[in-house]
Formats: structure tokens, C-alpha cells, sequence
């Protein structure tokens, strides 16, 4: 049996587990994320609108409202040196109903509350709402608007941590899902098994391989409760809250200016409303919904997503529905009592729950990452700064995004760069190497750090052409080339 | 006196407008085809009843550094009943480069007397 | 190697971009004809766009009077290019194009070739066009692997040599997705069966024939799949029956869904044209093809460009692929050689609206200066049909309309002259020359406008169809001959 020692363990890889792991990075100890999926941020990370909130949404007396000013700044300030593309869009939320200005001005109060500047209720009168949002519906009756609204992507972000926290010399450890954690009180440190897909046999298989840490960070997602009952910790439970989207093809980027979010029809302790909101690859995000659900259930549901298209054409008129490119759903991991569980565990304090990250996650990730190491240094945990950490990380250069001389300069330094692999989204082969050299294994992996097969034809041209570079990059045969893992392989058999 | 029988639906493959025929037969030779816009026709229904052939395509393994398989066909049909088989016994075969569009790759496939040509070209 | 930056004084005098049965039609008659500057760009290695994965037979019907498989009928054009004087440039993709008054600007980029900018006097876009996907038509479920557009199925087996899996479920019974139930099946897999939507299969019934028939392979009418299960790959399809009801797709209620295994779903729903390059350059776009606004002469509606083949609209049959390529050559050199015709006043003096039962009618714009050959597609199936073109009274009985099938009508230039508001507006010169004698003034200023920054100024379709206002749409309807 071999053994795998580690000071600190962060038990996913979503965009809570990248940012923890990033800060740990900036200190000497060795730090390793388990992760069960086959990359990171493959699991509510992905699916998500990028929104950065301003944070004058929320229930008063929760964490989440308490931190999320401060998290849109930290995010705002951390953001550039890890080169994640960020842009400030402002927002409306819309609402219909003259009982719903009530809740506007609350939140208007609040916002103020929190230091947010830029705020204003516009009414939907002598055409001042339309002029800011020209295609919004005569139905909406007044809107927020918030200037402090940013908008990132949120696998663009994860990824910056994770490839940051790697160059500060975290190791990662994908395809592993934890299923045993025992606590030694002899040697002090928690003893982990893990288990993969075994793809030849079929099955799950535990491995032989055993994994020692002193300190445990659960940011294990929708999955949380389930690792802190590993031991013994049932203080809370995670229910998995499913949000469908449309996702519209490029062409309907005109649509709105701005995301223009919906008021919720009524008090939800969930996530934000539904929202049309543009994203920074240009395609158009309609959605999403709640439903509470199992923790597998990622199915997409025809009657919910008709709902989504109701609701949201009342809101902005002429949604171009023949433009969907796809849809898709993703859980919402939310605790009983709907707010961040950011303590360590009662039950053992070296085991650290970091729970229930729902919306605003993504726009805490800096700030959550920052409450626990000062978590871990309230305890004592010893944390010794490391003058060799690397702050800074670039992304992948993107062709597309470079005017015609820059693509030449790029070409004339790679000729790869002259290949286009994706044809929708143009991107060259140049970019997919890169991809592969930063962590990309599978098709998946290339899609979240490049692109390459988001746009209309959905990877009809492309996909092919990708598995050839895996292919040779990996040294893996064509047909053991995968979509993200597991049995997902696609040119399943060779003739 | 020889039985007469009506032969509905004949599909006819010919070419692309698909004509729907009937066919009268006595169960050795056609009588009369009715449905037919052509020559064609009357050819495909007498042969779809006594012999019904079709045109085998395919792929086959080759040889090359710019291709990975080679696009083949029968040259003329072969019997509808051995397409599976013929398909099979193509598995074995490994073409070599330079090949010209029309060359024999398997002549006499299972001694049909059909050969079975490159529909492309391939330098190396 | 020679590293290429910006070359500003690459010129050619036609630019055709894809390489596929469209495009080396175009380069080869535009060669024949004596244009000597003609540039070919591909982003495949290998040139005949679709057809080298086309292995089954039907090619050539038309032009050669032979069956010929795809590879075949595109090799007999390939030959034909290697000794061309036509420069080609494979594994090269256009990225944008820029029209300005005097020349026309293609951005490319290639890994042999570089970064490009051409300027070139005409371009004939022959861009082909791509697969509907899952995402489009939402079906609803988990997205695991396992979901593949007919197509893509069809590059995988034959040009890669690979399977997507073994226990197959097509969805669409249009040729490509019968096509390849009999390929599947003809690789061993398990081809479960073949769903359609529609209470018609919209493929070829030779197809039904040889494909399913010969094979056995179930084909169901009025049902589609409802719900897909499976992880990270696919597990299950439901499938549930269908209710046609005057356009409106509902799954019949009552009726019972049930599961059905497979680890592959094929899907084989539909075909769009490919216009991404040509949206770049602000060209008008028709919404019932897909595929660029053109004239009789496969002119857009930004002069120069011309348009054939699937990225026009899609095509049933390769031979008129062809075809078509040859006369959007034949265009293209009368414009470079500046007959008349061509200015942009010309390019539509009259629309074509389609009414009932018409998926879509090409040419959407008439000049009025010849015979017109129409394609049109019908959206459901009718027999004893009449087709009616109502304001120039042109009707023509047709016996069976599918709409898997193009239905072609000619109509003679003399039919135009019914046309309402045309005599005080024009008068059609009946000895036969090919001008148009204009009375009204004004028509001549009709010049495409850029927006300074050079992109074409998008333009209403009704900009360039109100040339002349007197003049109606012309509509085009399918309904039962009485």
C-alpha cells in the first residue's frame, strides 16, 4: 500500500476548493486537493452566470449577505493578477408588481448599507427604462439598477486559481472521490481513502493508495455533508437545488445590455432569480430555476425550461428562442439553513467545513479563501508564509481575441497558431497544446480553458480534430480519448 | 397454367426519384411493371425479383500516412443476400499506397466474379 | 520555411472559399473560361468538402450518366484541379470579409499559408453547411457522451475508422441518418431503430429501401426521443409517439413513453447552411434557408459575392451542386468582365415571398433579365399539388411533393412581364438582349454603403427589395390542384 502525506488536504476542486487552495499556496505548506471529477470545476462551477453580485441581495443576518460587498471587491482586486477576465456590466432586476417596490427599496437600503454605490430604482415611465434597456417588456414596472455589477467566467476563474495554486506547488489529485476519512488520535492526522471509475471493469475501485493529512478543508460542494458524516460530523445537510438554462447563440447578444435579472415571485432563501444575462463568450444565458432535486439528477426538464421562457419573455421582449444553441442544469448546494457554513467542525476542529456555497460563490471565492486561513490561524494551525510564492498567472492568449498584426506576430512565433481547430469559436492548435500542457485530458478540459466546441455547431467540426491532438499530446489511443472522464469515451471502438 | 402474382411497393433504387412500382410475375420472369419513369425500372424490378442485387460500399484498411481508411465499392451489384458476408471478408483486406481510383483491391469477392474497386486516390 | 506576415499585395481576381463540389465547380469553369487569378481556399487537408465521406453511391447521375460513389464523383473534379492553374490553398480557413468599394478583403489563416489578407475583385462563397445539434432542439435529459449529430458518425467511420458504440438509436429519417443505419449495421452494431418525428420520412424512399428494408431496421413514424438518461455517457433514450396537428408538434397524451437502451444516439435533424463568413461582411441573410438573399444570378446583396451550393440552401442532389457552382462562375466573370447586369440597382427588382406550404424558394430576389430557374422545397408532403408563382400567373401541376425532394421550376422571363406596375416602371426589351430599358431615375444610386469602417452597412431586406415600389412581391405557394 502506498501512502500519500500531505499537511493540508482541500477535498474539491469547484471554484471554493481552487481559491482555499490558492491562498495555501502562498505558505510553505504542502497542500493537496482530492477532486473526483477528472478536472477541476466540472461540477456546479461550471454552470453557472459568472455574475460577480454587488451584494445588496440576501436575508439580513446571514453570512452570505454579510460577506458579499466585501467578496465583489475582493474578487475585483484579486482577479487581474490571476489574469481572470472581468468586466463591470451593472444590472437591473425588474419587477412587475407594485407590491414588489417594497422589495427594491430594501434592497436599495441595503445596498447602501453595505458601501454600494451606483444605486437607483428606475421606473418604467416616459421611456427612461427603456432608454438604458431598449428591448425591456411594458410589464416590468420599475427596475434596480445597480452599477456594481461585474460579470466573469467562472471556469476561467476556477481555472487561474487551480493553475496558480499549482505553480505555488499544490498538487491535485483528479478522479479520486473521497469515500473514508479516519482520525488517528495517535499520529493526530486524518487518514483518507479514495475510489475511481475503473473504465475496463466497469466499476468504482477503491485505491490502494492511502492519503495522510493533518488538516482537512471540506469544500466538497453539494457533497459536503456527505464528507463531513465521514467523521461523524451531521450538523448540517446539503440539499442539491437544480437551475436549467438556455444558453443563445452569439447572434442574440444584443439583446440586453446588461443582465437584466427577474425578481423572484417570492421570498426565496435560494439563489438569485432568473436572469437574461449576456456572458463574456458572447452566447446569452436565459435562466435559471429552483427545484429541489436528488444530488445525481442533471437532467434538463422540458415543462421547467418552458417555464424559464414564459416567465422571461414577460420580462425583455423578443428573446430569439430559434437561436438556442443549447441547455443545460447544475445543483445549487444549499444548506438547511441557506447561508455559508464557513467553521471548523465541531466534531473534530482540524476538519474545516467551507458548506452550503451557493450564490454569491463565485463572487466570494477571494474572500472565503481569506476567512479561512483566518480560520486556520485562529487555531493555530501553522501557517508559514512562503517568499517564493508566484503571484501572478496568465492565460492562455487567445487568437481570437488578437487584432490582425498580433495574429500574424503569434503566428510568425508558432505556426500552430495559423491552424484553426475551432471553427465557431476560432480557435488554433496552438491554444488547445497550451491547454494540454496546463492540466487538459479530456474534451471537456480543452472546451473550459479554450473554448473550442461552445459555439453553435457544438463541437459538429472540432471535436474530431481535438481528440487527434489529446491523442498525440497524451500519448493515448484515439478511442480511450474521453469527453470528461470516466466512460465517456466517444470514438468508442476502432474498426 | 402458371400462378400470377402482384408484386407491390418495389422501391425502385436506380436513381434518386425513387419510383414506386408494381410488378406482375408468374414467379419465374416479370409480365409487365407499372410506376416506373424509366428503362431503369423495368431493369431493377425484373432483377429485385429474381436476383435482387445491390451496391456494395464500404471501407477498408490501408497502408497510408494521409489517410486512415480507403472508401471502396463493388463495381457492379452483387447479391442483396451476401452484402453482410462480402462486408465481413473485407475486414481482412489491407490496401497499399499509391492507389488510383478504379483499382481492384479484392477481385472475385467470394467468388461472386464481382470485384470490389478504390473509389479514391491515394499518393502514399 | 518563409515565415508570411501581412501580405498587403496578395491580389486575385476570384476568391472562392470552400472546397468542397460547389467551389471546385466555380474555380473550374471560372478557369475554363480564361479568368487566370483564381484562388481556391479549403480548411480540410483534402478537397470535396462532404463528399470524400460519402461512400455510398447516387453521385453522378446527372452529370456523367453513371452511379458513382461521393469519393468518386469528387475525384473526377479533384484530378480536374491538380491540372488546373488554379491556386489552391488547403488546411486554410477564411476568417473574415471585408467588402469595400473597389475590392473585396478575405482575412485567412493556415498553418502552412499564415496570416493573410487578400484583396480580390470577386469572392463566390461555397461554404457548405452543418448539422442541427441536440442543444437546438432541446431535447430534454442528461448530457452525457454518446450523442452525435449523423454526420459527424459518418466522418468517425469512414474517414477515422472508429464506431461511436454498438447499440444504436437514429432520431430523423432523413437520408443522412438512413444512410447511416445501413452503414452501422453494416460494421456489425445493433441499429435499434430509425424515429421520426413526423407522421412522413423526409428521406429519399429508395433510401427507406435499401437502407432499412434491406437491413430490417425498424423505421417509426410520429415518434420522437423525449428524455435521454445516462451519466457521463448514454444509457437510454425515451421515446414517446407524437401528435401532427396543422404544424404543431405535441407528444400524444395518454399514450404510453417507454425506455429504450442504447449507448449511441444518432441524430439526423436537419441541415444549416453555413454563413458565419458571410454574416462578417454584413451580407442579408435569409431566414427560411439560412443561406444568403441572392438573385437568379447567385449575386448577395453585396456586389461581387456570389453565393452557391449548401451554403445557399440545402442541397438534395450533388449534380446540381455542381451545376449551380458553374453558373455562380458564370456570374462571377460577367461581373469581373463588367457586363451588364451586374450593378446592384439590378440585383433585385422583385421578391420572391414564400407563402403556403414553402419551406423556402431560391432565388429570393429577380432581376427581371432571364429565365428564372427556381428550387424550391416544400414543407409537407402533397399529392396531385399545383405550385402558383400568383402575380405573374404561373401555375404547373405536380404529381407528388415531397419535401425531401427539391422541386425545380423554370420560368421563362416572358412570365414577368404580367407583373403589375412593370410598364410604367420598365419595359422588358423583347428582341431579346438582356437590358432592361429604366425609366426611373434614381435606380442607378442604389450603391452598396459601408459604415466607414468598412463593414458592409446592414441593411433591411426591404432596402434592397423596395428598388422599385411599384412592383409587388411576387408569392410562391404549394396547394391541392382542384
Amino acid at each position: 500500500m502506498n501512502k500519500v502525506k500531505a499537511d493540508i488536504v482541500v477535498i474539491g476542486a469547484g471554484i471554493t476548493g481552487c481559491a482555499i487552495a490558492r491562498q495555501l499556496g502562498k505558505y510553505k505548506s504542502k497542500v493537496l486537493v482530492i477532486e473526483k471529477e477528472s478536472d477541476a470545476s466540472c461540477g456546479t462551477t461550471k454552470v453557472n452566470s459568472g455574475l460577480v453580485h454587488p451584494g445588496y441581495a440576501g436575508e439580513e443576518g446571514t453570512l452570505r449577505l454579510s460577506i458579499a460587498h466585501k467578496g465583489n471587491l475582493c474578487f475585483r482586486e484579486n482577479a487581474p493578477e490571476l489574469d481572470i477576465p472581468l468586466k463591470c456590466v451593472g444590472s437591473l432586476l425588474a419587477i412587475f408588481k407594485e407590491e414588489q417596490m417594497k422589495s427594491l427599496e430594501h434592497y436599495m437600503q441595503q445596498g447602501k448599507k453595505y458601501g454600494i454605490a451606483g444605486l437607483e430604482i428606475i421606473p418604467n415611465k416616459n421611456g427612461s427604462l427603456k432608454e438604458v434597456e431598449p428591448n425591456i417588456s411594458d410589464n416590468v414596472i420599475a427596475a434596480l439598477y445597480c452599477k456594481e455589477h461585474y460579470m466573469t467566467s467562472p471556469y476561467e476563474a476556477a481555472t487561474g486559481l487551480y493553475e496558480n495554486a499549482k505553480m505555488n506547488s499544490v498538487d491535485f489529485m483528479f478522479s479520486s472521490k473521497v469515500c473514508a476519512i479516519n482520525y488517528n488520535k495517535t499520529l493526530k492526522s486524518f487518514f483518507i481513502d479514495t475510489e475511481s471509475f475503473d473504465s475496463d471493469l466497469n466499476f468504482r475501485v477503491r485505491h490502494s493508495r492511502i492519503i495522510e493529512a493533518d488538516y482537512i478543508i471540506n469544500a466538497a460542494g453539494i457533497f459536503a455533508d456527505d464528507i463531513a458524516a465521514m467523521i461523524g460530523d451531521d450538523s448540517f445537510k446539503i440539499t442539491a437545488i437544480k437551475g436549467q438554462y438556455y444558453l443563445l447563440d452569439n447572434e442574440a447578444s444584443e439583446l440586453v445590455r446588461r443582465p437584466v435579472l427577474r425578481m423572484p415571485d417570492e421570498d426565496s432563501p435560494r439563489s438569485k432569480g432568473m436572469t437574461v444575462c449576456p456572458t463574456l463568450g458572447k452566447n446569452m444565458l436565459v435562466g435559471s430555476t429552483d427545484e429541489i432535486t436528488s444530488k445525481n439528477d442533471f437532467a434538463t426538464n422540458k415543462d421547467v425550461l418552458d417555464d424559464v421562457k414564459e416567465k422571461l419573455s414577460q420580462m425583455i421582449t423578443g428573446i430569439p428562442y430559434d437561436k438556442i444553441i443549447t441547455s443545460f442544469a447544475g445543483l445549487r448546494a444549499v444548506s438547511d439553513n441557506a447561508d455559508f457554513i464557513i467553521s471548523p467542525s465541531l466534531k473534530n476542529n482540524k476538519f474545516i467545513n467551507v458548506a452550503g456555497i451557493q450564490s454569491p460563490g463565485v463572487t466570494c471565492c477571494f474572500i472565503i479563501s481569506e476567512m479561512v486561513i483566518d480560520i486556520m490561524k485562529d487555531l493555530n494551525i501553522p501557517l508559514v508564509s512562503d517568499s517564493k510564492f508566484i503571484p501572478h498567472r496568465k492565460r492562455i492568449n487567445k487568437f481570437s481575441e488578437n487584432t490582425f498584426e498580433d495574429k500574424a506576430k503569434l503566428y510568425n512565433m508558432d505556426n500552430k497558431y495559423g491552424e484553426i481547430v475551432c471553427r465557431c469559436e476560432k480557435v488554433t492548435e496552438a491554444e488547445i497544446i497550451e491547454a494540454v500542457k496546463r492540466g487538459a485530458a479530456t474534451l471537456d478540459g480543452i472546451k473550459f480553458r479554450t473554448r473550442a466546441g461552445m459555439g453553435r455547431c457544438q463541437g459538429g467540426y472540432c471535436t474530431m480534430k481535438v481528440m487527434k491532438i489529446l491523442s498525440r499530446e497524451l500519448g493515448l489511443p484515439f478511442e480511450k480519448i474521453t469527453k470528461c472522464g470516466e466512460d465517456s469515451y466517444i470514438a468508442k471502438y476502432k474498426i | 397454367m402458371k400462378e400470377k402474382t402482384l408484386l407491390k411497393n418495389i422501391i425502385c433504387i436506380s436513381c434518386p426519384a425513387g419510383c414506386s412500382m408494381e410488378a406482375l410475375s408468374d414467379g419465374i420472369k416479370i409480365l409487365s411493371v407499372s410506376g416506373n419513369q424509366c428503362k431503369k425500372g423495368i431493369k431493377f424490378a425484373e432483377d429485385e425479383i429474381i436476383n435482387p442485387i445491390r451496391i456494395l460500399t464500404t471501407t477498408v484498411n490501408i497502408n497510408s500516412g494521409i489517410v486512415s481508411r480507403l472508401p471502396v465499392r463493388s463495381k457492379t451489384g452483387v447479391p442483396k443476400e451476401k452484402v453482410m458476408q462480402m462486408a465481413a471478408e473485407l475486414k481482412k483486406v489491407k490496401a497499399a499506397t499509391p492507389v488510383k481510383m478504379g483499382d481492384v483491391i479484392l477481385s472475385d469477392i467470394l467468388a461472386s466474379g464481382i470485384d470490389i474497386i478504390s473509389s479514391m486516390s491515394v499518393d502514399k | 520555411m518563409e515565415k508570411i506576415h501581412t501580405l498587403q499585395n496578395i491580389k486575385y481576381d476570384l476568391t472562392i472559399i470552400g472546397g468542397g463540389p460547389a467551389g471546385m465547380a466555380a474555380a473550374l469553369k471560372a478557369s475554363e473560361s480564361g479568368i487566370d487569378n483564381i484562388l481556391l481556399i479549403e480548411r480540410n487537408s483534402f478537397f470535396g468538402g462532404i463528399l470524400p465521406q460519402c461512400i455510398h453511391g447516387g453521385f453522378g447521375l446527372k452529370i456523367f450518366n453513371r452511379e458513382l460513389t461521393g469519393p468518386e464523383y469528387a475525384q473526377i473534379y479533384i484530378d480536374k484541379l491538380r491540372n488546373s492553374r488554379i491556386k489552391v490553398m488547403p488546411e486554410t480557413s477564411a476568417l473574415s470579409l471585408f467588402k469595400d468599394d473597389d475590392f473585396i478583403e478575405v482575412i485567412t489563416a493556415g498553418k502552412n499559408t499564415g496570416i493573410l489578407k487578400i484583396k480580390t475583385k470577386a469572392v463566390i462563397l461555397a461554404l457548405g453547411c452543418r448539422e442541427k445539434t441536440r442543444g437546438q432542439i432541446s431535447i430534454p435529459g442528461t448530457r452525457p457522451a454518446g450523442i452525435f449529430t449523423a454526420g459527424f458518425v459518418q466522418k468517425m467511420v469512414n474517414i477515422e475508422g472508429y464506431l461511436p458504440g454498438k447499440d444504436v438509436i437514429i432520431l430523423g429519417s432523413g437520408d443522412i441518418g438512413l444512410i447511416m443505419a445501413r452503414r452501422l449495421k453494416l460494421e456489425g452494431c445493433n441499429v435499434k431503430g430509425v424515429y421520426e418525428i413526423m407522421p412522413f420520412s423526409t428521406g429519399l424512399s429508395r433510401n427507406i429501401s435499401q437502407c432499412l428494408k434491406d437491413f430490417e431496421i425498424p423505421l417509426f413514424l410520429s415518434h420522437t426521443v423525449t428524455n435521454i438518461y445516462g451519466e457521463k455517457r448514454i444509457e437510454a433514450v425515451e421515446i414517446s409517439e407524437t401528435d401532427w396537428q396543422a404544424g404543431r408538434r405535441e407528444v400524444k397524451s395518454g399514450f404510453k413513453k417507454y425506455k429504450v437502451k442504447c449507448d449511441c444516439l444518432i441524430l439526423s435533424v436537419g441541415l444549416i447552411p453555413e454563413n458565419e463568413l458571410s454574416k462578417t461582411c454584413g451580407i442579408d441573410i435569409d431566414n427560411n434557408t439560412g443561406g444568403p438573399l441572392v438573385n437568379e444570378y447567385f449575386q448577395t446583396s453585396a456586389e461581387g459575392i456570389f453565393a452557391c451550393g449548401n451554403s445557399l440552401f440545402v442541397n438534395d442532389i450533388a449534380d446540381n451542386v455542381t451545376e449551380d457552382g458553374f453558373s455562380a462562375a458564370a456570374s462571377a466573370i460577367d461581373f469581373l468582365n463588367k457586363k451588364d447586369g451586374f450593378s446592384i440597382s439590378s440585383y433585385s427588382r422583385a421578391n420572391i415571398v414564400p407563402g403556403e406550404n414553402i419551406a423556402y424558394c431560391v432565388p429570393q430576389k429577380i432581376s427581371l433579365l432571364k429565365d428564372v430557374n427556381f428550387k424550391i422545397r416544400a414543407r409537407f408532403p402533397l399529392k396531385n399539388a399545383l405550385i402558383e408563382f400568383e402575380q405573374i400567373n404561373f401555375r404547373q401541376k405536380i404529381k407528388y411533393v415531397m419535401p425531401g425532394e427539391l422541386i425545380n421550376i423554370k420560368i421563362s422571363r416572358d412570365y414577368f412581364k404580367n407583373l403589375p406596375g412593370l410598364s410604367s416602371d420598365l419595359q422588358i426589351n423583347t428582341a431579346g438582349s438582356n437590358n432592361l430599358k429604366i425609366n426611373n431615375s434614381g435606380a442607378s444610386d442604389f450603391k452598396i454603403q459601408t459604415d466607414g469602417r468598412g463593414a458592409v452597412k446592414k441593411q433591411n431586406n426591404t432596402e434592397f427589395g423596395k428598388s422599385f415600389s411599384k412592383i409587388p412581391d411576387i408569392t410562391v405557394r404549394i396547394k391541392e390542384s382542384t
